[in-house]
């Protein structure tokens, strides 16, 4: 039986990769027990007070700080895309004019390529980090502003909308694509 | 008194089910332990976050 996707994300997400496995199969092993006894509704509901309730906790993990190439190009991405979003609505919007009109499906192509950016950002970082040397720095100041100009640039180039949609569609899969492809590369 | 030199109450809490869980403890025995024992139901992060806090101090 498996726990639901949305903090199961969340938990790998925030997770010190080199404690992951084991944080996630006390989890499993709770919900599994909790599904048998109470129901998966329960234990669905379990399981989500377990994900949120022990954010703070993960996150001033020590060991955490090797999450930082996830968590920064996830945070790079979103900030960008917000700050982007921004800008438009101060006027970019009117001066830009019909290309910011598209509503619904016309959103997805930029939240793509929005995930794609964190995806690459995050297993970048991950490379790097995974060297454990502090010597390249730089190129991670690079890689960091990188992923924030190609983020505004996405920004800008979407269409306006509601503050749900870019939560929705654009930070927790960003969040989540960058986290993955961050523990799927140091992994190897 | 420096921030961090001495252990909290949820660490103290963490060691003793350590010490009453003499078989092989892990993560989710230690919450249920800390349940079972204190009523109060905690975050496995948590639990996870101190046992590494104390392997520091340690």
């Amino acid at each position: 039986m498996t726990p639901p996707f949305l903090p199961r994300a969340l938990v790998a997400a925030v997770a010190p990769p080199a404690d992951y496995e084991s944080i996630a199969g006390d989890l499993r092993e709770e919900y599994a027990a909790r599904a048998a006894s109470m129901g998966r509704a329960l234990a669905d509901r379990w399981y989500w007070s377990q994900a949120l309730r022990s954010l703070p906790g993960l996150l001033s993990y020590s060991r955490s700080r090797h999450n930082a190439g996830a968590n920064a190009a996830a945070v790079a991405v979103v900030a960008g895309a917000f700050l982007a979003m921004l800008l438009c609505k101060a006027g970019i919007d009117e001066a830009i004019g019909t290309v910011y009109r598209a509503e619904g499906a016309g959103l997805w192509p930029y939240f793509v390529a929005d995930w794609i950016d964190a995806a690459f950002f995050g297993a970048l970082l991950a490379l790097i980090f995974r060297s454990e040397s502090v010597r390249l720095t730089f190129i991670v100041s690079l890689v960091f502003v990188g992923g924030f100009v190609i983020a505004i640039l996405l920004g800008l180039m979407a269409p306006l909308h509601a503050v749900a949609w870019i939560l929705l569609l654009g930070a927790i899969p960003a969040m989540t694509f960058g986290a993955v492809a961050y523990h799927v590369v140091r992994r190897r | 008194m420096a921030k961090g030199e001495y252990l909290g109450e949820f660490e103290h809490i963490v060691l003793l089910a350590l010490l009453r869980l003499s078989d092989a403890p892990y993560g989710a025995s230690i919450r249920a332990e800390i349940e079972s024992i204190t009523g109060r139901s905690s975050a496995i992060g948590a639990v996870h976050a101190t046992l590494e806090r104390l392997e520091r101090f340690a």
